[in-house]
């Protein structure tokens, strides 16, 4: 069943320079205790779809345009800023990419994590330290109740993480949206970081929202991919159909860019050429067609719709389009190839 | 931590002997001495006053004497006020000071942080404007000025409050207003400068995802942060209280130890210059050392150490 549905979600920063269309017509799921990645360069609108999840785009400049968010059937873009606070932090737990940054560095972590269950729950300053101790254990942090005393600047960055996802978990959410939370963290790290999500999905019940820019990072935790580019979903899919059968060019310029343990050694990385689409000015036909070594007349002038491919897989490209030449992805590009 | 104290309280020992050596020196090279006046004395009385007063001894026998003295807090007679020690005359003097000028600190303090929060909250809004605008009217305009116009309007027009004066409480209400006008400003902007600043920050915006209202996200997650650059104001903004105060004190005859300076530079009346300059130093040193430790209580990841020097 789906816990979270997201229809034609736009959101758009007003600017001096004009509209930012940083999320325009955005639509995915979210089942129960599913765990669900989104991918995409950066500044393609992956933090602006999840917080407007969150209902915390900063307005002004920000507004949610367009659309609907349904978490458990209420729609949240409607709800008054008294029940959103009721939702946040209670039935949403986030995390954000820079742990260093992430947590309030004059108050100790026990305070930080307290003033959660203190708020939502209601519950006593002693229940809740037990409650934050024992997050804290989870998480696989030892001697909790020392370092509940202690402010964030005496933990290292894989440690404030850790603190990050305990106290976002401390509530028992429904949905647990992590906003690249291993990309400012060093590579050893960043594995055990996703080692603990992966340990921790299964433990806690909850779905989970994962932001990469890296499809490596995606791959052992979700079950299902969305590829987002210029403000748009390009694709979205089984985590298999992705890897395996991916329809987009932009999905294959990703997945020849980013290295994978399950590729063979021998595939060389490509970097996509180019830069990702002015959002100010987007591009009429496929927000792709600059960059994209496949690109026809028709993407110049015309968006492509969604072609669905089977029952989670769909991708917007004309070259899924009847008449269109067959192109099809095998890890080397002939084009390229060639060149 | 106690290290640090006893090294900071050293410090403070040998800037109040520098201060009061160069004193001491300044004002002898002064031409005039506090007996000079339109009178001319007789010789043998001149002579009878300068002996009283040992001011025929050398002139470092003199300082010698006078640091002996000061080491017990003993600052010696006045030469102008019959009968009366300088430390009468600061025991008189410093309350009427410390009342005008804690008053001034607590209102500056919580108006200033109070304006510069609504600023901030209502960033480009009617009510940040009218922030603005009374700070920079506070900071532009000079507090002699403001005591003037208060004194005149609200003094002698009005009749609100009276214009001159100690001892009703009524008295207080205008000097402390013309003292804290330009320190409220001050701590208005930097307040919502620093305000600004801290709302933007990356814990800000977990405080939020945790569904915290906004008087808990403003008070205890932004406040706390936005506190510690105004910390770095809190010296200029002590010694602004105590010299502003003099201004204030003379402006509206309030007899606190600002006038009695003031006089008795007039006066040359030694021992008086010298008490309270030493009295000024002293307070002064002591609150910056209360705000480094302030920053500690503030901000956890600052530690008094002795890296940090004295
Ligand atoms: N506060 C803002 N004001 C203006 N533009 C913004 C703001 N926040 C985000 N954007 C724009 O929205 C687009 C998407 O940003 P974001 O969702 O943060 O990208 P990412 O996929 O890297 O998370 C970017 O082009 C960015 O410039
Ligand atoms: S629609 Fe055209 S430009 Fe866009 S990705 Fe497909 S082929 Fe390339
Ligand atoms: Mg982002």
């Amino acid at each position: 069943m789906a816990l979270l549905e997201v229809e034609n979600l736009s959101t758009s920063f007003y600017t001096y320079a004009g509209e930012v269309q940083s999320v325009s017509g955005v639509s995915f799921h979210v089942d129960e205790g599913e765990a669900v990645g989104i991918v995409g360069e950066s500044g393609c609108g992956k933090s602006v779809t999840v917080q407007s999840i969150m209902r915390l785009i900063p307005n002004p400049p920000g507004k949610i345009k367009n659309g609907q968010i349904r978490l458990a059937g209420r729609d949240l873009v409607r709800l008054p800023e008294k029940e959103m606070q009721k939702i946040r932090g209670k039935e949403i737990g986030m995390i954000f990419q820079d742990p260093m940054t992430s947590l309030n560095p004059v108050l100790t972590i026990g305070r930080q994590m307290t003033e959660v269950l203190q708020h939502h729950e209601g519950i006593g300053k002693n229940e809740a330290l037990g409650r934050a101790a024992k997050y804290l254990t989870m998480v696989g942090i030892s001697n909790p109740e020392r370092r509940l005393k202690q402010y964030p600047h005496e933990f290292s960055g894989g440690m404030r993480q850790r603190v990050m996802i305990a106290m976002a978990l401390l509530c028992n959410p429904k949905l647990l949206i992590a906003d690249e939370p291993t990309t400012a963290l060093d590579v050893t790290i960043q594995a055990q970081i996703l080692e603990l999500m992966k340990d921790l999905k299964d433990k806690v019940n909850t779905s989970i929202i994962l932001i990469t820019h890296d499809l490596g990072v995606v791959a052992g935790l979700c079950s299902r991919i969305i590829v987002m580019y210029g403000g748009k979903i390009v694709e979205m899919g089984s985590t298999q159909d992705i890897f395996k059968d991916p329809r987009h060019p932009y999905t294959w310029g990703l997945l020849k860019s980013v290295p994978r343990l399950d590729a063979s050694k021998r595939s060389k990385l490509v970097p996509i050429v180019g830069s990702p689409p002015d959002l100010l000015n987007p591009p009429k036909g496929c927000g792709f067609a600059a960059r994209c070594p496949h690109a026809m007349k028709i993407c110049e002038t015309q968006p492509p719709a969604y072609t669905d491919l089977n029952e989670k897989h769909r991708a917007a490209c004309w070259l899924l389009h009847p008449d269109a030449p067959k192109v099809t992805f095998n890890g080397i590009d002939e084009k390229e190839a060639r060149s | 931590m106690v290290r640090y104290l006893l090294g900071r309280i050293l410090a403070a020992i040998l800037v109040i002997w520098l201060v009061i050596t160069l004193t001491f020196f300044l004002m002898h090279a002064i031409p005039g001495g506090p007996f000079a006046s339109d009178k001319i004395l007789l010789p043998q009385v001149q002579a009878n006053i300068n002996a009283r007063y040992h001011l025929n001894d050398p002139l470092f026998k003199q300082y010698t004497d006078y640091l002996k003295n000061a080491a017990h807090f003993d600052f010696g007679p006045t030469f102008r006020y019959q009968g009366r020690s300088v430390n009468d005359i600061i025991k008189e003097g410093l309350p009427r000071t410390a009342a005008i000028g804690s008053m001034a600190t607590i209102l500056a303090l919580i108006c200033g942080t109070f304006l510069g929060i609504i600023a901030a909250l209502r960033q480009n809004k009617t009510a940040d404007y009218v922030a603005t605008f009374l700070a920079t009217i506070g900071i532009s305009v000079p507090s002699f000025v403001i005591a003037t116009l208060l004194q005149y309007y609200v003094g002698f027009k009005l009749h609100l409050f009276p214009p001159i004066g100690w001892g009703d409480p009524n008295q207080l209400v205008m000097p402390v207003l013309a003292l804290s006008a330009y320190p409220v400003a001050q701590i208005t902007r930097l307040t919502r400068t620093s305000m600004l600043d801290v709302l933007h920050q990356d814990y800000i915006r977990t405080a939020k995802a945790k569904g915290l209202p906004g008087y808990i996200i403003v008070f205890r997650h932004a406040l706390k942060n936005a506190i510690i650059p105004l910390l770095t104001f809190m010296g200029p903004f002590f010694a602004y209280i105590l010299c502003g105060n003099f201004v204030i004190e003379y402006i509206f005859n309030i007899p606190g130890i600002g006038q009695y300076f003031v006089t008795s530079i007039t006066n040359r009346d030694y021992p008086v210059i010298m008490g309270t300059t030493i009295l000024v130093a002293t307070l002064m040193v002591t609150f910056n050392l209360l705000v480094d430790i302030a920053y500690t209580l503030v901000d956890p990841r600052i530690k008094l150490t002795d890296q940090k020097g004295v």
